[in-house]
């Protein structure tokens, strides 16, 4: 489909007859959704790349549409993992207990996808930002916990709104809705105020540090296989409003000469970095691997604001990069996690072992997935974050750049987690029976398994492209040849490294399999202290597996959190001060009354 | 047909009260009849003014029918004729009561002259609190009785102050007056005049009342009052505005005032764990919304918002004060899970909450936006608290309704009536259809607006 108003009133039609189907039959309506979000990725793909749909409206009066090149990287990312996770809806929609509205509002929440990337009218941006919000909240409580929907619900609305303060501020100054021009022109203080307001409103929505809190809730509750989306795909949402924030508006704030940046952008760093800091050490204690990837993706996100606030253009190459390399290994961690779950009903990774024995192909696809987030060769992770520390030394962060490494090492420790806890170890009992997941699941987990090999391996298609949205946005883009990737500092040649890689993995594996077979015991063949453990569960891998790291920070863990609860608390304080000064008596409203009298009656007041 | 048959509006529902004495078995169908004819009336009766008695215009009484008018008309009488609907045969001896209302509240409407408002004013609270009355609380009614009083007298000095400056009641004349007026001088008056109305429309300090008349309100009471009272004291509000001039320190007062009525009323409804509360709270943040964008003078979206508002409320009170009779308690928790067994109704409630909320998709998001356009044109500060309350209301609304979908909870069924489930349809169609076919809106506001302007101009 070329036009894209067509493309738009098709999926909402599908979301509704997706309504329909899902209600005679779970898994046709689930069938349904994988059809028009392959529908919807075929039509972007065929037509969108070079900027080819067609945007004229003929039906919704009132819309219109318009395509950039980074409208399109986002929006075709977003909408593969919608395709990646559609493949597991027919295993997971018996789940749920609104089986109909959840393929409903899952395509619904497509046409938001689509309606957003493909406008640059501010209040359209707004109105599919909105449409976005509330049909995946309806998602959400479908999974573990019935209100953790409720902390993205208003981290995400209060996102949108101050982007929306922001938005009325460059319509007072400009009189235009439009989203490059207008941002481009507002200069002085309008510009410091809207920088602030988008800014806040990219972090409320990408959930970085401060404004994270929501992430670990709604990502770690939310139905299996639907975490993917929101964590690979959702929170991209909020990056794309703090990329409008940091490239396109012409801050007024001074400038540090010595690094060559403008206090606000470095403000936006140095929180970034704390993004990385918090994300990876927070990932680091947790024990449900949902939530783990919830804090990943809160530092992944640092890395993103980093990449972007540095304004250079080797920055913005790792930054655009690394919003496709988090997609994908994000999406395939969690879909793994799901595919776990499905068979264990549990995310809890001290509830869990051995899993490798019954479901390699999904630790393959979640070793990969973690490589690539660990930033290792030969994945799509290792490019991103090369450039984007090639960015951060060339600006000269010192401090960035010791909580971008930081965050590197960081989350090799807790991705290993889950890896040693939940697939490796001794297998407990009750999860002798489990199989792998079924074939319909195993499509996604090996194209993405693909794509975070890919996206390491042969980077220059995706950063060519990332080149035009560069030159788009006001930059030249990198050097990119079909095997060098060219910086300031040096270049790298990923298909060498990853063949280099490939021949360690072979070189072990030979080993591997040349030595002598390690002799298997059963988990409860060994003794703690002279005495027989009788609960395997006791032995368990996963347990304190950090402790002692863990306790050097596990007092400061909570502060945000109950900085939230405390505000909120304020809030019902408020509430209740106010029905006692206004509601609580029949005497009251004479008081008011007198009062606002008095104070008329007060000689010259007004 | 004539505008003088504008009249008929008040003496038919007035004519049909004093039947409903004689012949009781017959009342609600007079009640229906009634407000189905001021229906049919409000659409045909062509614009204009009608003088009762023939007095010339500054001392009679005339009636005014323009098309604000005539939108208020029909939006009163067709939330009056859904609840008359919903409620038939469920409760005696109100007909009479609830004709007297509607004849008052059309007069409110109608009425050109200041002291008429005033006394249809009166008619409609003494009306007012003998509904209320039907909540079987005495006490909160009788809280509603003193403060209606306590604001009617206040109207009435006002009134007395504006005739003695004047020396006329005529609202159109008035306001060409006060134009011209030293507004120093109006101070005193305008506030006793929004003193007194502000008590009906629910102002943060005025609106004690509402939490013991509406917090205990059944299927009648509560739409009757969130949504046929709110109706027209909104419109007569609006009709208000356009008396006076209202500028510097007076305008911030109101906007002062108004806004700390949105936002604390929100706040309110956030901390509160009662159904009915939830929705009482929303209501006074809904109608001082309006009544500050009226006092902006952004006139055509606060009708706009008081429409959907009054009749979203009226939605939702049906239901909750249906399934609280059924379950005995009004505490969100009880509700749990309810609509799993009620898919239909929870879908309806759901879209009519989702457009209070201003969501998109639904009329409510097109109001939001445009009201905040304009107020974002003219003062920032008032936009940022606004969307701090739409937040706020955000996050009341979407723990309501996680709680009520909550498949955790009981599986109690509710009997609902076949018309609560019409209406309620009606209603949740309602404001998915205009949230996506917005053509109306702007012919709504190409006819409203000269309304307005002559309203406002006298």
């Amino acid at each position: 489909m070329a036009n894209i108003e067509l493309l738009i009133i098709i999926i909402a039609l599908s979301a509704l007859v997706a309504y329909g189907l899902t209600k005679i039959n779970a898994t046709i309506g689930a069938i349904f959704t994988i059809f028009v979000t392959m529908f919807t990725f075929g039509s972007l793909a065929y037509y969108g790349f070079n900027l080819e749909m067609d945007t004229t409206v003929s039906f919704i009066q009132g819309l219109s549409f318009s395509q950039t090149y980074m409208g399109f990287y986002f929006v075709i990312i977003i909408t593969f993992i919608y395709l990646m996770v559609s493949f597991f809806h027919p295993h997971f929609i018996d789940l749920y207990p609104y089986k109909s509205a959840y393929n409903f509002l899952f395509l619904l929440s497509l046409v938001g996808i689509i309606g957003a990337f493909y406008t640059s009218h501010f209040l359209q941006l707004f109105f599919f930002f909105e449409l976005v919000i509330w049909s995946t909240f309806f998602l959400i409580p479908q999974g573990k916990k019935r209100d953790a929907g409720i902390p993205y619900f208003a981290f995400g609305v209060g996102g949108s709104i101050l982007m929306l303060i922001g938005v009325f501020l460059v319509y007072n100054t400009t009189g235009s809705f439009d989203i490059y021009s207008g941002l481009s022109a507002i200069t002085g203080s309008t510009a410091t105020a809207v920088f602030a307001l988008f800014i806040l409103s990219g972090f409320a929505k990408l959930g970085a540090f401060p404004l994270h809190t929501w992430l670990p809730i709604a990502h770690g509750n939310a139905p299996h296989s639907f975490s993917p989306v929101l964590s690979g795909a959702l929170v991209k949402l909020g990056a794309f409003v703090a990329i409008l924030a940091l490239v396109a508006i012409k801050v007024s704030t001074p400038v540090v000469t010595a690094i060559g940046l403008p206090i606000g952008h470095i403000i936006v760093a140095v929180l970034g970095s704390l993004s990385i800091v918090f994300g990876t050490l927070m990932a680091i204690r947790e024990d449900d691997a949902k939530k783990l990837l919830a804090y990943s993706s809160m530092s992944h996100g640092g890395y993103i604001l980093v990449a972007f606030s540095l304004l250079n253009d080797v920055g913005y190459s790792g930054g655009f990069y690394h919003i496709l390399a988090h997609a994908v290994a994000s999406a395939a961690g969690f879909m793994a996690i799901a595919a776990v779950a499905r068979v264990t009903k549990t995310t809890k990774m001290k509830e869990l072992g051995g899993i490798i024995h019954n479901m390699p192909i999904t630790y393959l696809a979640y070793l990969i997935a973690i490589i690539s987030m660990a930033g290792i060769p030969p994945m799509g992770g290792f490019i991103s974050k090369w450039l984007i520390f090639q960015g951060v030394i060339d600006r000269g962060l010192i401090f960035v750049s010791i909580a971008v490494f930081f965050g590197s090492v960081g989350s090799f420790l807790y991705v290993f987690r889950p890896l040693a806890a939940l697939f490796l170890g001794q297998q407990l009992t009750e999860y002798k029976g489990i199989k792998e997941a079924p074939i319909m699941m195993l499509i996604p987990t090996f194209i993405l398994m693909g794509m975070n090999i890919y996206t390491g391996v042969f980077p220059h298609k995706i950063l060519n492209y990332i080149n035009n949205i560069i030159v788009d946005i006001g930059g030249q883009g990198i050097t990119v040849t079909d095997t060098l990737v060219v910086s300031q500092n040096g270049a790298i040649h990923p298909a060498l490294i990853s063949m280099v890689f490939g021949v360690g993995v072979l070189i072990a594996f030979i080993i591997f399999i040349s030595l002598k077979k390690s002799r298997k015991v059963s988990l409860m063949d060994t003794y703690t202290a002279a005495n027989f453990v009788h609960d395997e569960h006791l032995l368990h891998y996963a347990t304190d597996f950090y402790a002692p790291l863990e306790r050097l920070y596990e007092n400061y863990t909570n502060w945000m959190v109950s900085f939230y609860e405390s505000l909120a608390e304020k809030f019902r304080e408020l509430g209740r001060l106010s029905k006692y000064l206004f509601m609580s008596s029949i005497r009251q409203p004479i008081l008011w009354i007198v009062v606002v009298l008095i104070f008329i009656l007060w000689g010259d007041v007004l | 047909m004539t505008v003088s048959y504008s009249v008929l509006l008040i003496v038919l529902p007035l004519l049909f009260a004093f039947i409903s004495l004689l012949g009781k078995k017959v009342a609600t169908w007079l009640l229906v009849g009634a407000v189905v004819i001021n229906i049919v009336l409000a659409l045909i009766i062509p614009n204009g003014q009608f003088v009762i008695g023939d007095y010339s215009s500054i001392m009679g009484i005339s009636l005014v029918l323009n098309d604000v008018v005539r939108l208020g008309l029909l939006l009163v009488n067709g939330l009056l004729l859904v609840v008359s609907l919903v409620t038939i045969n469920r409760f005696e001896k109100i007909h009479l009561v609830l004709l007297l209302a509607t004849a008052s509240l059309n007069g409110m409407l109608l009425t050109d002259d200041l002291f008429n408002l005033f006394v249809f004013l009166e008619i409609a609270s003494i009306a007012g609190y003998l509904i209320s009355s039907l909540n079987k609380k005495p006490y909160s009614s009788f809280q509603y009785l003193v403060l209606g009083t306590v604001g009617g007298s206040f109207f009435l000095l006002g009134t007395i102050i504006l005739y003695s400056m004047f020396g006329t009641l005529n609202m159109t004349q008035l306001a060409l007056d006060i134009s011209s007026a030293n507004p120093n001088n109006l101070i005193l008056p305008m506030m006793f005049i929004f003193i007194g109305i502000g008590v009906e429309a629910k102002f943060l300090g005025l609106n004690t009342w509402v939490k013991g008349v509406l917090g205990h309100s059944n299927v009648l009471t509560g739409p009757m009052i969130a949504g046929v009272y709110a109706a027209a004291i909104g419109f007569v509000f609006g009709k208000l505005t356009g008396l006076f001039v209202i500028e510097g320190s007076v305008l911030n007062i109101l906007m002062i005032w108004l806004i700390a009525s949105v936002l604390l009323g929100d706040i309110m409804a956030f901390t509160s764990s009662k159904a009915k509360e939830v929705l009482l709270y929303s209501s006074i943040a809904g109608a001082s919304l309006a009544a500050l964008l009226f006092v902006l003078d952004f006139d055509t979206w606060a009708i706009n918002l008081l429409i959907m508002n009054t009749v979203g409320k009226t939605g939702l009170f049906l239901i909750i004060n249906r399934m609280s009779e059924d379950l005995e308690d009004d505490e969100l928790s009880s509700y749990q899970g309810i609509f799993k067994n009620h898919i239909y109704l929870g879908l309806m409630f759901t879209l009519t909450v989702l457009s209070l909320m201003g969501l998109p998709l639904f009329v409510g998001f097109v109001i939001k936006m445009n009201y905040l356009t304009l107020v974002a044109s003219q003062n920032m500060f008032v936009l940022a608290f606004l969307v701090l309350a739409s937040l706020i209301e955000g996050i009341y609304f979407t723990k309501m309704l996680v709680k009520l979908w909550d498949k955790k909870g009981h599986s109690k069924t509710i009997q609902f009536n076949q018309l609560t489930k019409i209406v309620i349809g009606i209603i949740g169609a309602l404001m998915l259809v205009f949230g996506i076919i917005q053509e109306p809106f702007v012919d709504h506001d190409e006819v409203l607006t000269p309304s307005m302007e002559v309203e406002n101009n006298g």
